[in-house]
């Protein structure tokens, strides 16, 4: 019992340490991985967006030197003549993605491919910059004659050295959206142009994340945009946590910054942990079938041993009952001596022997074995061995008593159930033995000095076996000191380990090696050399054997 | 225990090899109760076996029983050690031996 108890106690430890163990391995787990994502989500967007912003300084370069080759045309036309410049640009065609293109001269005068004017350019930082003798993008927004806001590009046009005036184009906000667009190759989050005091220059036509109606991030988040460093910033809008990471462009003090709510990320990390969870609970739930298998085994067994302990408590009361059936008081007198034992090879048996005076000089002997073995050849084994008796001592001869015993269990043996009987009676004073068998061993006789040997008279079938049998009596006259020897098959069909018999032979020479010696000991060293015989095997049969010997007149 | 049959129409041969005893001759009747049906002659052939227990012996009662009913059972080839399990048990004067 207390063995059983910490077994109990080791299981559901096991289970609660296994348990704990996952659990705290996924804590762990999904703590890391969500770090580790959203480190690695930053890192990326950094990434991302840097290389976003160079490919858009690429694509405003590669516009600047668009607006380079519209400088060509100015090469050789005084521009001071507004008229000339004005009918010059009118005749190129324009190029690029630029809304306008124009030019000015050294006055700030402007006249554009369309024959309009967006008028005196002369304070405009990219026109300075550009007069300058370098190539320039102005650093912010101006309007435009149609009212748009654009965004400028500037190239010098020179003259024997002298800059002496300027080709720019045009970027209005939906051009430059588009132009974010061209160079947005990742479809993770949204991009904006942002200048130094965080006003969005352009952003991401399909935008999703940023309302339309901000127009500055400091709206959304205290950055400085004015510093070139990278920078993950985290900000709300409507409620929604964003993720976002600004970066230097590397022109004039703008940033790319690429915008991703953080949700998507939470939405990775919460995909992978729900993998990991699916995991984890596969794998207790595959660890509490085992579990819960070993314990209803367990159960079963605890089941199957308390009903085997049940039965062998029956059983062993059933043996003693069985073992009280048999007459064991065995005559002492100075005629003859009996003595018999019965050992079932389960607990009960359909083994039997019984012995009874009818008289003062008439004993019964009767030795019998039962089809089968175990409860069935038990219960079979109580009724014949009551009817054979009540037969008996209504008289007869031994074959009259096996007809009617036999008529009398025929009656009621649906089963075919059968003992095989050998029955004698002795007329101690005559040494006269009559005996009837009825299927059973031969009986085994030793007279005077000769040694036992078997009597083989043709048996008649066992008791039970088929209705109004005819049975024969044979008779032995026993001299003074002559013996008998009565056995199941029990006996010569013990079975050694390797499959051999203990057959007759060995059965007779036991017997008379061991003559000279009381019945009982010669008995008990019979069954103990079966019982060496057969090895640590349990036993094949129910080993009964009854011994006489007869002293008659002689006495002992 | 060895149990071979052959089922022609309405003859089952049983050829029993080796020991029928009380450990195998529940299987033994389960598979004969089985065949049994419609059978109009049942043969046993011993010829291969080696032992037969008192449990064995019943199931050959029962089965001539059941034989007695619905037509004949013979037992073929008995070998001598059998023969003398017969004699000794009397079942020589119940079986039909050939």
């Amino acid at each position: 019992m207390k063995v059983k108890f910490s077994a109990r106690i080791l299981v559901f430890g096991a289970i609660a340490l296994t348990v704990l163990i996952l659990f705290i391995s996924f804590i762990l787990y999904s703590h890391s991985s969500g770090q580790l994502i959203e480190q690695n989500t930053e890192m990326y967007l950094t990434e991302n967006a840097k290389a976003i912003s160079s490919t858009f300084y690429t694509v405003l370069n590669d516009q600047l030197v668009m607006l380079e080759s519209q400088v060509r045309y100015f090469n050789e036309i005084d521009i001071t003549d507004y008229n000339k410049m004005k009918d010059t640009i009118m005749s190129t065609k324009g190029i690029g993605t630029f809304k306008n293109i124009g030019v000015a001269n050294s006055t700030g005068a402007t006249t554009n491919y369309n024959g309009r004017s967006s008028g005196n350019i002369l304070l405009t930082d990219y026109f300075k910059e550009a007069m300058t003798g370098v190539e320039a993008i102005s650093a912010i927004t101006y309007t435009d004659e149609d009212g748009d806001e654009v965004l400028a590009l500037a190239v010098p046009i020179k003259q024997n050295g002298r800059v002496v005036g300027v080709v720019y184009g045009t970027f209005t906000k939906d051009i430059l959206n588009s132009l974010i667009d061209k160079v947005s190759f990742a479809e993770m989050g949204s991009n904006f142009l942002v200048d130094n005091d965080g006003t969005i220059l352009a952003r991401s036509a399909n935008d999703r994340y940023i309302p339309e109606g901000v127009f500055n991030f400091n709206e959304l988040a205290q950055v400085d945009f004015t510093t070139k460093d990278d920078k993950v910033l985290h900000f709300k809008v409507d409620n929604t946590d964003m993720l976002a990471v600004k970066t230097s462009i590397g022109l004039h003090d703008w940033s790319f910054v690429n915008v991703l709510p953080e949700s998507v990320i939470s939405e990775i990390s919460t995909n992978l942990s729900l993998s990991v969870i699916k995991v984890i609970i596969s794998v207790i739930i595959a660890f509490l079938l085992l579990v819960g298998s070993i314990l209803i085994l367990f159960r079963q067994i605890k089941g199957v041993t308390a009903e085997k302990e049940r039965i062998s408590a029956e059983l062993s009361v059933a043996t003693k009952i069985q073992a009280d059936m048999m007459p064991y008081d065995f005559p002492e007198r100075d005629d003859l001596a009996l003595y018999a034992t019965m050992t079932p090879a389960k607990e009960i048996g359909g083994d039997f022997y019984d012995f009874m005076f009818i008289d003062d000089d008439r004993l019964v002997m009767i030795m019998a074995d039962v089809a089968g073995k175990g409860v069935p050849a038990a219960l079979f084994m109580v009724s014949a061995k009551a009817i054979i008796r009540n037969v008996t001592r209504n008289g007869g001869t031994p074959s009259e008593i096996l007809e009617k015993s036999n008529n009398i269990i025929c009656e009621n043996n649906k089963h075919n159930l059968f003992v095989t009987v050998w029955l004698g009676i002795l007329t101690i004073s005559t040494g006269e033995l009559i005996y009837s068998n009825a299927g059973h061993e031969y009986p085994a006789v030793r007279h005077g000095d000769s040694g036992f040997r078997l009597v083989e008279e043709e048996n008649c079938p066992p008791i039970g076996a088929v209705e109004d049998l005819e049975f024969d009596d044979h008779t032995i006259i026993l001299e003074p000191d002559d013996a008998l020897f009565l056995y199941t098959d029990g006996v010569p069909e013990a079975k050694s380990a390797d499959g051999e018999r203990f057959g007759i032979e060995r059965m007779l020479d036991t017997l008379n090696e061991y003559s000279s010696i009381g019945l009982e000991k010669t008995l008990t060293d019979m069954k103990a050399r079966i019982d060496k015989f057969n090895g640590n095997k349990d036993p094949f049969d129910d080993v009964t054997m009854m011994g006489l010997k007869y002293f008659g007149k002689n006495n002992k | 225990m060895n149990f071979e049959k052959t089922n022609n129409g309405t003859t089952l041969t049983v050829e029993l090899v080796g020991e029928v005893d009380s450990m195998n001759t529940p299987e033994l009747e389960e598979k004969l109760l089985k065949e049994i049906d419609g059978v109009k002659e049942l043969i046993f052939d011993l010829k291969g076996l080696e032992y037969i227990s008192s449990a064995g012996l019943r199931v050959l009662l029962t089965m001539q029983k059941t034989m007695k009913a619905q037509g004949s059972m013979i037992i073929r080839n008995t070998n001598e050690e059998v023969m003398e399990i017969f004699k000794v048990t009397g079942f020589v004067r119940l079986l039909n031996l050939v």
